[in-house]
């Protein structure tokens, strides 16, 4: 029902006629995201999209136009589709892979700074759709620059030496290279609160997209100049690539869902869902390639998959170990709609420290679970070091259990006993203590060198530092070998287990506890008893 | 509490447990916006503590305060916009807290300055609001619209925001609050910054959404006399807290009672325009020490006084003022107000 049903117009209307005449365009739109519809209309109108569409069409011009005088009549004969293709690219990759996401982070971070984020923020459009709106506009527009080079990729395809698969795969490659760097702009502009952080940050993003072109044009221009690569091989990591950079869209996004999300909703299970189907779906991926393939199972792969993993869950842990211990009440109220046993299973993406330490124990219990399947697999013998792999693989999941734990702790400790403790108060001192942890011992043994000329090779204090340890676990040194350090770590990890247990239990409790003490939706509680109030069946 | 809430008529509300929303037992009008409880610290400043209002269908609730007061915290705890420590907001029957999506449909929201997409046209402004409350077609251009023609803006609806007058962009404001055709307003100091026109302007609308078109709006401002005007009834809150609440009529009336019962009377004294400060301050000064003078404030151009005495005393006093030489033009007794009575129970505390 809108004011239409009841408005008393006070001038004169001719409202129906014109309102009942819906464009088809309209039509369309009324199914997009309203965000998407706004930006675009905002893109075209702003003058950061058109100048950067018109500077893109005259540099392809000028390249064409110079390429082929260059040339000359050699054009027909010679391999220049290489060379003419990665000079495109040059100017593509400026206006997606540098001035797309700053766009992106000047609108995101423009709503919070005109005060229309609260606008938004009342409406019916959730914090999903306001950053999925925002990222699909930028793939809107990264579509029209596509479309602006499509003419001159034609070009391209005429002239010797073209090879259309390795162009394609390029190309697909870079609107993942794009968007990702879109997704990076969104959380970035989610994060800054002040203005010198906001500037800083902005420094930042430059700088880092920046670093990015001047990848891309390193990498097109060696393709220019030497062979552009094909095969399979080419293809098979063209594919790994884009599963990742989707897999960092995803993240991202989510992350940058969570930091508009008001601190009373759930901003977590997004997280944790994405990180959880990535680290399947990567698995899956890599091992369900080689198993196809016929590819034997090398250390390597299931060591870097690991690792990779790790640097994953160690990312996602410190946000999700360091929330606050029970959830909020708006939370509570949504989760009490869901049946009991599926909210039990589903207890590690839900939020709170003490379930981002289960949900990490959950992972790091998978990885060990996988490493145990695979390494009968792996033919120790035929490849020299397999042993160490897995020693330094079963290291980083223990330093993980050990982390995670730790900050869950933390946390607990921190929003029982210190009034007004926040999230960000957490995670400060959580990154304090991890460096502590991680360059503590690096320094000291730096500084007794330096002092006092004495050369330590390991003592026990160097435990807290993956960096100390994993080297000695790769390498293996007299006395303390890698499993030496493994059984020290496994009684640590054993003791964060135990000091997190009463949270664990604590969590199951709340879930259960907020079935009984649920408001029904939608009905406030009487404020007054009223004996002659009628009963209401 | 407050006195609004202790009042008669008030809906007794039962709990459906089976139903979507709240049942409103019959025996008086639903309240659109129960607050109860209302409590919102930060660190170790309570800035909205336990406070308690409901309001009803089609009324104007005048919500007044100093600064500081408490006014926006609640506005915006009521707008889903914070969360409250303790105490809940219902609209309509759904808790703010529980499920702030079904009350954002049912709200419309206008903070004291809000953000506008200054490179955008009103029309498209207005078409971004109705598509993100959801209205699709036919619906979505109808209410946009109405909404035009409501708030007098067709002729500036290809009008850039940016090159919109103070006025026009609070018209804007108004607008979008009113495109999802929300139950209940909460408009936060709408007046502020506006011209005299403007505001005449702007309080017609108020009028007009509640008398005609049965919204209930919550609106806070510091122009007292215009929201004496628009209101049916008041809250003054001051530090935090509920001071007192009730019909604006009741307000005036409770605070002339409270005045005849202490026997004391309010005198307005006006002295010739063009009369010098160091004269003014003079005769206030003498005006403190005359017998059953019990206080004395300037109110504009007027001076306002506390008087103890009977009308005998206040013909002697007049007749000394007078006889004094003072140039006074204008000597009557005070009509309460609104903000006479926002004076006189206020303490003047921010926090």
């Amino acid at each position: 029902m809108s004011l239409a049903s009841d408005a008393t117009p006070r001038a004169g209307t001719t409202t129906t006629a014109a309102a009942d005449r819906i464009s088809f365009a309209e039509r369309f739109s009324d199914r997009m995201n309203p965000i998407l519809v706004k930006e675009v209309r905002q893109a075209f109108k702003g003058r950061g999209f058109s100048i950067t569409f018109g500077l893109l069409l005259i540099s392809c011009w000028f390249v064409s136009v110079i390429g082929a005088l260059q040339a000359g009549t050699g054009l027909e004969y010679f391999d220049y589709a290489r060379q003419f293709f990665a000079s495109y690219i040059v100017p593509l990759a400026v206006a997606t892979c540098v001035v797309v996401p700053f766009l992106a982070y000047q609108s995101m971070l423009g709503e919070r700074l005109d005060d229309t984020f609260e606008m938004l923020s009342i409406t019916t459009l959730r914090a999903r759709r306001i950053i999925s709106g925002k990222l699909a506009s930028a793939a809107v527009q990264i579509f029209l620059f596509y479309a602006a080079i499509t003419p001159f990729i034609g070009f391209t395809s005429l002239l010797q030496g073209f090879q259309l698969a390795p162009v394609v795969v390029s190309l697909f490659v870079g609107i993942f290279v794009a968007l990702a760097l879109c997704s990076a702009a969104l959380f970035i502009s989610t994060l800054a609160r002040s203005r010198m952080f906001q500037g800083l940050l902005a420094l930042l993003l430059i700088a880092g997209l920046l670093w990015v072109l001047s990848l891309i044009i390193t990498l097109m221009f060696s393709f220019a100049l030497w062979s552009m690569p094909g095969g399979w091989e080419f293809i098979a990591a063209s594919g790994a690539v884009c599963l990742i950079l989707v897999g960092a869209i995803l993240l991202l996004r989510e992350m940058a869902i969570a930091q508009i999300t008001f601190e009373s909703d759930n901003r977590s299970s997004g997280i944790r869902i994405i990180c959880s189907v990535f680290l399947v779906v990567g698995l899956a991926a890599t091992f369900g390639l080689m198993i196809a393939l016929g590819a034997p199972i090398y250390p390597e792969t299931c060591f870097s998959v690991v690792i990779a993993g790790c640097l994953l869950l160690a990312f996602v842990g410190f946000s999700i170990c360091t929330e606050p211990p029970r959830m909020t009440r708006r939370v509570r109220t949504q989760v009490a709609h869901v049946p009991w046993l599926l909210s039990v299973f589903a207890q590690p993406w839900l939020p709170g420290c003490a379930r981002g330490y289960m949900y990490m124990l959950l992972h790091i219990a998978s990885f060990a679970a996988l490493l145990m399947v695979v390494s009968p697999l792996l033919m120790p013998g035929r490849y020299p070091g397999t042993g160490e792999m897995l020693a330094v693989a079963a290291g980083c999941l223990f330093y993980l259990a050990i982390y995670a734990g730790l900050l869950s702790c933390l946390a607990t400790l921190m929003f029982r006993s210190v009034p007004g403790c926040r999230t960000a108060h957490v995670r400060w001192a959580g990154f304090v203590l991890i460096m502590a942890g991680i360059l503590g011992p690096l320094t000291g043994m730096l500084l007794l060198e330096l002092l006092f000329n004495v050369h330590v090779r390991f003592g026990f204090w160097m435990i807290a530092s993956p960096v100390s340890t994993l080297p000695m676990i790769a390498n293996g040194i007299s006395g303390w070998d890698g499993t030496a350090i493994l059984a020290l770590l496994f009684p640590l990890a054993l003791l964060f287990f135990l000091l997190n247990l009463g949270g664990i239990i604590e969590s199951l409790r709340e879930t259960r506890g907020m079935r009984k003490s649920s408001p029904s939706r939608g009905t406030p509680p009487p404020r007054e008893a009223n004996p002659d109030a009628p009963s209401i069946a | 509490m407050n006195d609004l809430l202790s009042g008669a008529g008030l809906p007794a509300i039962a709990a459906s447990h089976k139903g979507e929303t709240a049942t409103i037992v019959p025996g008086g009008p639903p309240p659109v916006l129960s607050v109860r409880n209302l409590t919102r610290t930060f660190g170790k400043l309570r800035a909205v503590d336990d406070v308690s209002f409901e309001a009803g269908r089609g009324e104007v609730l005048g919500f007044i305060g100093p600064n500081g007061a408490g006014k926006t915290t609640t506005m915006r705890i009521i707008a889903t916009l914070d969360l409250p420590q303790e105490g809940d907001v219902f609209v309509c029957g759904e808790s703010v807290i529980d499920y702030p999506d079904r009350v954002r449909k049912k709200i419309g929201y206008m903070p004291d300055s809000f953000g506008k997409y200054a490179n955008m046209n009103v029309l498209d402004y207005l078409d971004f609001f109705a598509r993100a409350y959801g209205l699709r077609g036919v619906e979505r251009r109808a209410a946009v619209e109405h909404v035009l023609v409501f708030t007098e803006l067709r002729k500036l609806q290809h009008k850039a925001i940016k090159s919109l007058s103070k006025g026009m962009s609070q018209r804007l404001g108004l607008g979008r609050t009113l495109i999802h055709n929300p139950e209940l307003l909460i408009l936060d100091e709408p007046a502020a910054g506006l011209d005299p026109r403007g505001r005449v302007e702007l309080r017609e609308l108020v009028q007009l959404l509640a008398r005609e078109l049965n919204k209930t709006i919550l609106i806070s401002s510091h122009i007292l006399t215009e929201l004496g005007e628009i209101c049916d009834s008041a809250v003054i809150i001051e530090a935090g807290k509920i001071l007192a609440s009730g019909r604006v009529a009741d307000l005036q009336k409770r605070q002339r009672s409270r005045r005849a019962e202490d026997h004391v009377t309010s005198l307005s004294i006006s002295l010739i325009d063009s009369t010098e400060p160091l004269e003014r301050e003079a005769f206030h000064k003498w005006l403190v020490q005359q017998p059953f003078v019990l206080a004395c404030q300037e109110s504009g151009s007027r001076l306002r006084i506390d008087f103890g005495g009977d009308p005998r005393q206040q013909h002697e006093l007049l007749r000394r003022m007078l006889g004094e030489g003072f140039p006074v033009t204008e000597f009557s007794g005070k009509v309460e107000t609104l903000e006479d009575a926002f004076m006189d129970i206020t303490r003047g505390i921010t926090q």
